[in-house]
């Protein structure tokens, strides 16, 4: 995924200066833009992801996202400050791919890029996903936990597959909801945490530290991509 | 009862008696006719009032003079006894007249203090007893519609040193409406105005003039013009109160933020000064000329500031949790979850710092799953984690315990540090509370798990204070599962 090209977008010149030198040195092109509207001219560029600060001085940010994913399928990975839960979720379900929220490490920033790049590279529709111990075979319709089979019910298998097929992105509530039970249940969260907590206790040996389905708290599930 | 009716219905009452007497004139005597006429003046008096009565009197009188005094026919009366008994008649009669008249003024009166009473104690009632500002003005217009019978009530009051404002109506007016000139003209001169059935009452509150109240009536009752006026002078009361209220509390409100700001400011410079020192040093260090850094030294510090960076970090959340909690809008977003998760969040997110100490987590796996809001609860458990890694000795343990009853998931954050006083277990969640002889204060960790732990209808508290190691014990309130949803191809499996 090297040179890839990164247009960051964030109103902070020191937050700029900081993603500029740290993905030049991991060998992406970067371009760094202030506003909305620079953001919007910047796509002309033709990047291969945006990083969007969401709290812009011209434009709201969700606006910008939703103009950029109008023009575009770049995938966008939001940079959100703690307590926007709410404006994160609208984001998502509006079409931006991931976020990370600020203060991050360069790690966790890395890793989400990476992901997104794959996603957008259509890399993601392997017959088979392996994480750790845990083997989905979508052929065979199998899961296994370090060899053993896992029977799960139709719906558990759905829900498994979606989030493996989005491996390392954040699924929203609703996305589940839809794509799983159709859109008479978007409403239905409360339902999907105990859902969620009974298909976990089949694939999780360790409730408490879950290495498979990661909670995103208010927003939603992350499954956790094996990370190449 | 139209007048023109009442002396139409005298007419044909006299003109009935009259006639049937006339019929049996050699039977009855004057007496009796008398007593017939004095019975239709006593029914008018009673039903019509005054005025058609004494017309009553003198029709009863012509009548019985033309058709039964001798000689017939005539207004001559013949005989001193006639004379006599025409009238007694006439002075019965008005006698009989002025006392029915006076007993049903009295009546009519009695009745109307005891209404005029009711009203005014309903109205003051809902002035009383409908909370804030608005709200009360809204439940007195109202009021005043339903007890008066007015149209429309309205209520004017002036923002600071400007002209009036609608603040409440019954019925609301559709908007865009002009304030009639009436209103701000019975605020300004402090005068009864009524202009197009619109009656502007001034809201004089002693020497102060605070609104106006309009009434819309068509033909408005003198009875009720005075109601309204001396209802005028209540709501006027009222109005002053709430102002007077509305300052206070504002007053009180604006030294609460003040006593706050400077607590905040002082424990900020003091949280906030220890991770920023770190970090300058270690990164000043680190560009140094002819510092000879090894991989390992370099690496120690830039791990340094990364931690303490991260450390500011929660310092600022923590402060703006404060804030919620401080302006009182904390709506937990509750979902259920497995305690254990949000427990070992807590532990895993601290981790750079727990090196001397040792977290043992005693969650059973069978524990209900709890309605919380993720993100708050990890902070109860990171500041109370926080807390005892600050309190607690190096090299001791700190145990993190849950278990549950039937109603609610009761929580343990246990370490083997200096025993809290029992002077200070309940002091210690006040923000900003610091122990005598302490270097750290408390600061507002612990008044944030307060707030959080309250926001979800639980409670914190000290157990077994004074006691060797410090426990801090937090409930959650449980509720019912609710069935996961399935979709029907579910079913068979």
């Amino acid at each position: 995924m090297s040179g890839a090209r990164v247009l960051v977008v964030d109103d902070e010149p020191q937050v700029r200066r900081a993603l500029h030198r740290t993905l030049e040195a991991h060998r992406y092109s970067v371009r760094t833009v202030g506003t909305g509207a620079d953001a919007l001219a910047a796509l002309g560029w033709h990047p291969d992801i945006v990083l969007l600060d969401l709290m812009l001085p011209d434009v709201d940010g969700l606006e910008v996202a939703r103009r950029i994913r109008a023009a575009s399928q770049v995938p966008i990975l939001v940079l959100s400050v703690r307590g926007e839960e709410t404006l994160k979720v609208q984001a998502l379900d509006q079409g931006v791919d991931d976020y990370v929220t600020k203060p991050f490490g360069a790690a966790e920033l890395l890793a989400r890029i990476r992901v997104a790049l794959r996603h957008a590279a259509g890399q993601t529709t392997a017959p088979v996903v392996e994480a750790g111990d845990l083997r989905l075979d979508f052929e065979r319709r199998q899961v296994t936990l370090s060899g053993e089979e896992v029977h799960l019910t139709p719906t558990e298998y759905e829900v498994l597959k979606y989030l493996a097929q989005h491996a390392g992105k954040v699924v929203t509530h609703r996305m589940l909801l839809q794509q799983v039970w159709g859109p008479a249940y978007l409403d239905e969260t409360q339902y999907l945490h105990v859902f969620m907590s009974q298909l976990r206790r089949k694939l999780e040996p360790d409730a408490s530290r879950p290495r498979h389905i990661l909670t995103e708290p208010g927003v939603g599930y992350r499954f956790a991509a094996a990370d190449p | 009862m139209g007048a023109g009716r009442a002396y139409l219905l005298v007419l044909l009452a006299v003109a009935a008696a009259t006639a049937i007497m006339v019929v049996l004139r050699d039977q009855v005597g004057p007496a009796t006719v008398a007593l017939v006429y004095l019975l239709v003046v006593f029914l008018t008096s009673l039903w019509g009032g005054r005025a058609p009565s004494i017309f009553a009197i003198v029709l009863a009188f012509l009548t019985m003079n033309f058709f039964f005094t001798v000689p017939y026919h005539t207004f001559f009366v013949d005989t001193p006894r006639d004379v006599l008994s025409l009238l007694a008649f006439v002075v019965v009669a008005e006698m009989t007249n002025r006392l029915v008249t006076r007993l049903r003024e009295s009546e009519a009166k009695a009745r109307s203090q005891a209404w005029e009473a009711s009203t005014l104690h309903a109205l003051s009632h809902a002035a009383t007893t409908s909370g804030w500002g608005e709200q009360v003005l809204s439940a007195i217009t109202s009021r005043v519609v339903d007890t008066l019978g007015v149209e429309e009530c309205a209520v004017y009051l002036p923002d600071a040193g400007g002209p009036v404002r609608l603040r409440a109506a019954t019925p609301w007016p559709s908007p865009g409406g002009d304030i009639p000139a009436s209103i701000q003209a019975a605020f300004e001169r402090g005068s009864e105005e009524e202009a197009g059935g619109l009656l502007a009452l001034p809201l004089q509150a002693g020497e102060r003039r605070v609104g106006v109240l309009a009434a819309r009536a068509q033909d408005l009752p003198a009875e009720t013009h005075r109601l309204l006026r001396t209802f005028a002078a209540q709501v006027a009361l009222v109005v002053e109160q709430l102002r007077l209220h509305h300052e206070a509390a504002e007053a009180e409100a604006l030294r609460k933020a003040d006593v706050l700001k400077s607590a905040l400011l002082s424990a900020v410079s003091h949280d906030f000064r220890t991770p920023l020192s770190a970090i300058r040093t270690a990164a000043s260090g680190l560009y140094s000329n002819g510092a000879g850094w090894t991989e390992e030294g370099r690496r120690e510090l830039l791990e340094m500031i990364d931690a303490e960076a991260a450390r500011l970090s929660r310092l600022v959340g923590n402060l703006l949790d404060l804030t919620r909690i401080e302006g009182g809008v904390l709506r937990p977003k509750k979902e259920w979850h497995d305690i254990s998760e949000v427990a070992a969040r807590a532990v895993d997110h601290l981790r750079s710092r727990l090196h001397g100490h040792q977290v043992v987590l005693d969650v059973p796996a069978d524990l209900p799953l709890v309605p919380l809001d993720f993100t708050e609860i990890e902070d109860v458990f990171v500041n109370l984690l926080e807390n005892s890694l600050r309190y607690a000795p190096e090299g001791t343990s700190i145990t993190l315990t849950a278990r549950a009853d039937s109603s609610y998931l009761r929580t343990t954050v246990a370490n083997e540090g200096a025993p809290i006083p029992p002077e200070a277990a309940d002091q210690i969640f006040d923000r900003f509370y610091t122990m005598a002889g302490q270097r750290h204060g408390y600061g507002i960790g612990l008044a944030i798990c307060k707030g959080f732990v309250e926001a979800h209808g639980g409670r914190i508290w000290v157990e077994r204070p004074g006691e060797p190691g410090a426990r801090f014990v937090f409930t959650l309130p449980l509720s019912e599962v609710p069935a996961a949803i399935g979709t029907p191809q579910e079913a068979g499996s």
